[in-house]
């Protein structure tokens, strides 16, 4: 008997192979047509010529609006999750309490990419497969947004990134929109800043070795060389504990500015810590995440006097002002970049859906036309699904970061 | 000269932490041969209910540290009840994956508990120490000092006492060990409560210098796991040697060759000893275990 069942266990065992790796990956949906998507692509209007929203597109019902959220609830990157479904819950309680958007109460259902690209690529599935979701907010790491950008185009689903990656917007087809601005962006102001207040001979590169890390280090490497700096760098993998080495080796080069572009603010914190203890004193330029409320809270003594390229600053503006009293209100914290730009994707597609109604395609059009104003500044649309262009050059005094200038200004006009 | 000072503390000190979660692999290698992969998490969860025991119950140190320890033991018990135990009598394959469970668990519950943001503990001592005309942070020095004290203990304990010398003979021969009167089973759960106790030291080691997230223990696992390798699974000078030979290579690897490199060449010594020195640097030869 034994015998016999063996060949029957090792077939059992060759078939759940396939099945399991199906199960990991989720169903593949399959691509939606245009015309699934709700409508010919005209704004949805009533007799009397007001736009309304109609059931009939995905995540469309009577009573409901459902939007999909793809976030990081659990894993390495748990911490902009958490932040990210405070501000979400708090902004959609908020367009609730107002009448929900066109009349539709506004459900987000949230799915969990556990900080993984397959994680991501799940999360999409079953926001697309089984919560049926009118449009979705994805990640805030361009690794996730890559690894979800072909289903995200045959499936025709408006998505609202946080990803910076420089070319994600260009490859996501018109599907997707991007609510911070990109590396090619803030890696340019960092060096552009570097250049007006140090006028630096050598500059040297800290960066994450991911994605979002290397992508920021080339953009700045490229700028400095093209402006005839000398460039030295040196790259750690995500949740690394000690830079002694990174740190050392770009000491020895001399550098006139030391740079940033990491994906963490625990792993900020680190080597701010280690840049003291080593007694490098060379002034500091690098990117958004020296200014998170995270790095403040673990190690504001060793980041001040840094300086950051940044698109949100708490407090900058009114709607910004507003929106941090309630928040800390709320839930007796600060808020940060990872639920500021949600809070802005969030009060976008209100707006857009305002003018299209609930068809997918005059939304996707609506997107391209409406502007608003966020929490991050003005925002508005590109051609290529651009929306926050805002960057301002912050300086770490105290608890906080105050505005020195505004970056923009210091970038070649597009 | 500086810069090799400064390199070879930080080496030394990270080197050390390694060991100490090393060390937990070897013994409940040794003890029930399996390698428990909830090693990393057993610093890291004992790293979070320091940081909850000082800022929550605003507890002293001292006492927080000794609240920690005998969490960590109690934990160290209540795993090898629950984990290890219902499995003893199975093959090691559904252990091993038990303990990857017990990991993902540990993970995911220290969020629902703790919360996503990380959390700071202020270090033992603060600021620098000069040595050789150069600076050091004194947490580098404590990390060495505490993880030396303990190693030299654990040799006495292991080497001149009954208690010690039970664990090493349930070791090395359970069904003999058990022939010889000695209660197996407790010295399995002293094996367990032990490395918890080593894993908790760690992590209240490392978590003013890094902060305590749920990944807290991820890398360091993974590194410490290498160092096993490569100082001979089940021995237990390999494993400190294995793993202050890493933390030393990795931090001059960086500084002098590329520091793109720096968690790969962890990786490719472990390659090139499985390649060339299977058994690792103190490791037996399979088949000439006792």
């Amino acid at each position: 008997m034994r015998v016999q069942t063996r060949p029957g266990r090792l077939a059992l065992g060759l078939l759940a192979v396939p099945l399991l790796i199906t199960a990991g990956c989720g169903r593949v949906p399959t691509p939606t047509k245009a015309g699934d998507a709700g409508g010919g692509g005209h704004p949805q209007v009533d007799s009397a010529g007001k736009v309304v929203c109609r059931d009939g597109s995905p995540g469309v019902t009577a009573k409901e609006l459902r939007i999909g959220v793809d976030a990081e609830l659990t894993g390495k990157a748990a911490l902009s999750g958490a932040n990210a479904k405070r501000s979400l819950d708090m902004a959609v309680d908020d367009i609730n309490k107002t009448g929900g958007i066109l009349g539709k109460h506004v459900t987000v259902v949230y799915n969990d990419n556990q900080s993984t690209n397959p994680g991501a690529v799940n999360a999409l599935n079953k926001s697309v497969s089984g919560d049926n979701v009118f449009a979705l907010i994805g990640p805030i790491r361009s690794t996730q947004v890559q690894a979800m950008t072909e289903i995200i185009k045959s499936q025709r689903l408006p998505t609202m990134i946080g990803a910076t990656n420089a070319s994600l917007t260009e490859q996501g087809g018109g599907y997707i929109f991007r609510f911070r601005p990109p590396d090619s962006l803030t890696g340019q102001a960092i060096v552009a800043y570097a250049r007006k207040q140090f006028s630096p001979k050598k500059i040297a590169i800290l960066h994450d070795s991911d994605a979002f890390g290397s992508g920021g280090a080339a953009v700045i490497e490229k700028a400095a060389k093209d402006a005839g700096i000398s460039v030295q760098k040196a790259s750690y993998t995500t949740g690394d504990k000690d830079y002694t080495a990174q740190l050392s080796s770009l000491r020895s080069f001399g550098p006139d500015v030391f740079t940033t572009y990491a994906t963490n603010s625990e792993d900020v914190v680190i080597f701010a810590r280690q840049l003291q203890e080593l007694g490098i004193t060379t002034p500091v330029v690098g990117g958004p995440s020296i200014t998170s409320q995270v790095s403040f809270d673990l190690g504001q003594q060793y980041l001040q006097g840094w300086r950051a390229i940044v698109d949100f600053q708490l407090n900058a503006g009114d709607v910004n002002k507003a929106w941090a009293a309630e928040y800390q209100q709320r839930y007796g914290s600060k808020p940060d970049l990872f639920g500021a730009w949600q809070r802005d994707a969030m009060y976008f597609m209100k707006a857009a859906l305002e003018k299209s109604g609930c068809d997918r395609q005059a939304f996707l059009a609506a997107l391209h036309t409406v502007e608003t104003d966020g929490v991050q500044g003005h925002l508005t649309s590109n051609k290529q699904g651009d929306v926050n262009a805002n960057l301002l050059v912050v300086q770490v005094r105290g608890g906080g970061a105050e505005v020195v200038e505004d970056a923009t200004k210091l970038l070649p006009a597009a | 000269m500086d810069v090799v000072v400064q390199l070879g503390v930080a080496g030394l000190a990270i080197g050390m932490i390694y060991a100490l979660v090393a060390l937990g692999f070897v013994l409940i290698f040794n003890a029930v041969n399996v390698v428990n992969f909830a090693q990393g998490d057993l610093a890291m969860f004992p790293a979070f209910v320091l940081a909850f025991l000082l800022t929550s119950s605003r507890l002293p140190l001292p006492v927080a540290i000794v609240g920690t320890l005998l969490f960590a033991v109690v934990f160290g018990l209540v795993f090898n009840r629950l984990v290890y135990h219902p499995l003893r009598n199975r093959s090691f394959v559904p252990v091993i994956i038990a303990t990857i469970g017990v990991s993902v668990f540990l993970k995911n519950i220290a969020l629902v508990l703790f919360g996503a943001d990380p959390r700071r503990i202020d270090p033992l001592i603060h600021g620098v120490v000069r040595i050789f005309g150069t600076t050091v942070n004194a947490q580098y020095l404590v990390i060495i000092g505490v993880t030396v004290v303990l190693l030299v203990a654990q040799y006495l304990v292991f080497d001149r006492t009954m208690i010690g010398k039970q664990l090493q003979t349930t070791a090395q021969n359970r069904e003999m060990a058990a022939l010889l009167g000695i209660r197996t089973d407790r010295m399995i759960a002293v094996t367990f409560a032990y490395s918890a106790l080593l894993g908790a030291v760690a992590g209240i080691l490392v978590a003013p210098l890094f902060g305590v997230t749920p990944e807290l223990g991820t890398l360091i696992a993974l590194k410490a796991f290498a160092a096993t390798v490569i100082g001979g699974f089940g021995s237990v000078p390999g494993a400190v040697l294995g793993a202050v030979f890493l933390g030393l290579t990795e931090i001059f690897g960086a500084a002098y060759v590329s520091s793109d490199y720096k968690d790969a060449f962890a990786f490719v010594i472990l390659i090139a000893v499985l390649l060339l020195r299977p058994q690792g640097f103190f490791g037996e030869k399979v088949g000439q275990k006792a």
